[in-house]
């Protein structure tokens, strides 16, 4: 069986159907074009979508059983009826590229663009993204989705073993027929890519007409930086203007976009280049502390970290501390059982970095003298805890972050952790503000966070489900701003709960999300960023020159948080929730 | 090595114990574009393009060379970042 010519909800009925015969196929029944699901007179067989390779012959598939109705679109699919028994062997045949099931149809609200009045704008600007390249450095895409057709120009796999681009000696770029071989095991990044430019006719993207540039990442951010520079060399080769989606983010840097792919993306965009960020999705978290250190007084933080079995691999847990250069200090660090490491100062000669070891684990501090980007001091933490027998008692306590100042002037120290899946903060140093990094946090970008418009859903199956989150306001899970400078950011607000876009058929796709065969809801403010990403194409294309800073004041002005006037900036909302209508 | 041009990231991969001759560590090289040494960015595996942030993948001893170079004002690991959308 090649699954991977299958649309996921095929495959899960076919699987179902070996394992359990014809009494599997009542559920799906509801859903896909089954025609019988009797095995008398005749075996169940399903109604699809065949999508050839190009220029094959079909007619050989009556053969199998199958019967290929009609003549082929422009685009060569046909349409066929299909044995359940003859799945197996149809998708081992060499001419037929893709298998969709045909589906029951049910109106379906395309809820987030509509709040957002986008079809409006589009409808009476008569704009669409054509002419205009939407680039996205994620997780891929999926080459043969509908919603794609014809309109990727150029992949750079950065994962495959090639000898890469200009930008980056690594990765194969590819185009044309040779794109399949580049696939999105994750989804994320055709999701985004569907919301930026999909084509369908009920979850349309927002520039269903903007070429794709795509670049599948290992997501290290030098690679992200290659990737953007990358797209807008393509555009420039093109003569087309481009707008950049990156709905990814991290902790390690000053939020205060003064890091390297920060500054990477200031260089990059001008006229007619534009890059949006997601904020990020740690609005819920305890990922930032923040403690006023006086002159020889000692503050700490305490670290709540995961538990690592006797079984479990190492994992290291990382804090990321920054506080004015005006001011100096001493970091140490306490293990649970209250042992701690010596109070290390600014270390401006030689190696900063020094290891200890406590009874539950391995530290090493590293405090070097003033970052040479922005002046600031920046001292790392690394904690790698040894693993626990299960039938230890627990450590008692916490581990902590002692700070104790030395040359206090300011005495702001801001601290947050780069993994929220092994540790967070706890206690009264908690604060929940600049919690946007990089690359969000960079200037020249136009950073974005989630607004909730839908919290109730049917899948496919028609299971009722509902989120956790408040209908119609500024999703919980959306990062505050502003960032550690006091710059304001994010910039603004887009839909990012629960859209639904594009799903790759390379990737787990989970049944309670699937509103179609090839649709999939999912949330972040990664949903948030593509939404903006597609605006700013239609914008490109009704002014191809149209500068980063331009762009942002027109959204800016077009934005809204419900209850206040416009212009009013929240470090959660930004300037508010866009309205396209009147952009 | 200056380590004034480090930043902290990169000063803490630096000083794990592994085999230096075996290491390669990705990093964003920022360069005074006037005076940089385009061969000898070449020489270590920095790329060509890319204005005043260059990025590479260099051995312990191309982050010590560059950090000598007066045209180098700054070398920063580069990391992992995390996508922003569930599932």
């Amino acid at each position: 069986m090649r699954y991977e010519k299958l649309s996921p909800t095929l495959a899960v009925a076919v699987d179902d159907y070996a394992r359990a015969g014809v009494r599997a196929l009542a559920v799906h029944s509801q859903n896909l074009g089954m025609v019988s699901v009797d095995d008398t007179p005749k075996p169940p067989r399903v109604v699809v979508f065949l999508h050839p390779k190009a220029g094959a012959d079909l007619d050989h598939l009556s053969d199998l059983g199958i019967e290929v109705n009609g003549a082929a679109g422009s685009d060569g699919v046909r349409t066929a009826i299909v044995p359940m028994d003859s799945i197996d062997q149809l998708s081992e045949d060499g001419a037929v590229s893709r298998i969709v099931p045909a589906q029951r149809l049910r109106l379906l609200m395309d809820v987030a663009r509509a709040a957002i009045k986008v079809p409006a704008f589009r409808k009476t600007a008569k704009l669409s993204g054509k002419g205009v390249i939407v680039g996205v450095v994620d997780t891929g895409i999926e080459v043969g989705h509908p919603d794609f057709a014809g309109r990727i120009l150029q992949v750079w796999d950065q994962t495959l073993n090639g000898t890469g681009v200009v930008e980056g000696a690594y990765g194969v770029e590819l185009s044309g027929a040779a794109m399949v071989q580049s696939r999105d095991t994750v989804g994320h990044g055709t999701h985004v890519a569907g919301i930026a430019a999909g084509a369908d006719p009920t979850y349309t993207g927002v520039a269903p007409e903007a070429d794709l540039v795509i670049v599948k990442s290992d997501l290290m951010d030098a690679h992200i930086a290659d990737g953007i520079r990358y797209i807008f060399r393509v555009a420039e080769e093109r003569n087309m203007p481009a707008v950049v989606n990156l709905s990814l983010g991290g902790h390690a840097d000053g939020h205060d976009g003064s890091d390297s792919l920060s500054a990477v993306i200031d260089e990059a965009v001008g006229p007619g280049r534009i890059v949006c960020c997601a904020a990020g999705n740690e609005g819920n978290l305890n990922i930032h502390a923040q403690v006023l250190v006086q002159k020889g007084r000692t503050r700490t933080i305490a670290c709540a970290m995961a538990r690592r079995g006797p079984n479990d691999p190492a994992f290291v847990a990382a804090y990321n501390g920054w506080y004015s250069r005006a001011d100096r200090l001493e970091v140490s660090v306490v293990s649970p059982s209250e042992v701690a490491t010596p109070f290390q100062s600014i270390l401006a000669t030689g190696s900063p970095s020094k290891d200890y070891q406590l009874p539950e684990g391995a530290v090493r501090i590293i405090t070097p003298g003033p970052d040479p980007a922005n002046g600031d001091h920046n001292f790392v933490v690394m904690i790698e805890p040894a693993p626990t027998s299960p039938t230890a008692p627990a450590p008692g306590g916490q581990w902590r972050l002692r700070l104790k100042g030395t040359k206090v002037s300011k005495g702001t120290v801001d601290v947050w952790t780069i993994d929220e899946r092994v540790s967070l903060f706890s206690g009264r140093t908690v604060v929940d503000n600049m919690k946007i990094g990089s690359p969000g946090a960079a200037s020249g970008a136009i950073t974005l966070a989630s607004y909730t418009t839908k919290v109730e859903w049917e899948n496919m199956f028609g299971d009722p489900f509902t989120a956790g989150l408040e209908l119609d306001d500024v999703s919980d899970f959306s990062s505050e701003g502003p960032r550690r400078d006091g710059a304001e950011k994010p910039d603004l607000a887009a839909p990012g709960a629960m859209i639904a876009a594009a799903l790759s058929v390379h990737s787990g796709a989970q049944p309670n999300f699937l509103v179609d065969s090839l649709h999939t809801l999912k949330s972040g403010t990664s949903m948030a960023t593509p939404f903006v990403v597609g605006l700013v194409a239609l914008l490109l294309q009704r002014q191809p020159d149209l500068k980063p800073a331009a762009a942002k004041t027109l959204l800016r002005k077009n934005s809204l948080i419900p209850g206040q006037k416009t212009g009013v900036f929240d470090p959660k909302w930004g300037y508010g929730v866009i309205s396209a209508k009147g952009l | 090595m200056d380590w004034s041009k480090v930043d902290a990231a990169l000063a803490g991969a630096l000083a794990d114990s592994v085999d230096p001759g075996e290491r390669r560590l990705a990093v964003f090289v920022h360069v005074e574009v006037e005076q940089a040494d385009a061969s000898l960015l070449a020489d270590l595996d920095v790329q060509a393009v890319g204005g005043g942030v260059r990025t590479g993948t260099v051995s312990p001893a191309g982050v010590d060379h560059l950090t000598d170079q007066p045209w180098v004002t700054r070398v920063q690991l580069s990391g992992p970042l995390r996508l922003l959308g569930d599932g």
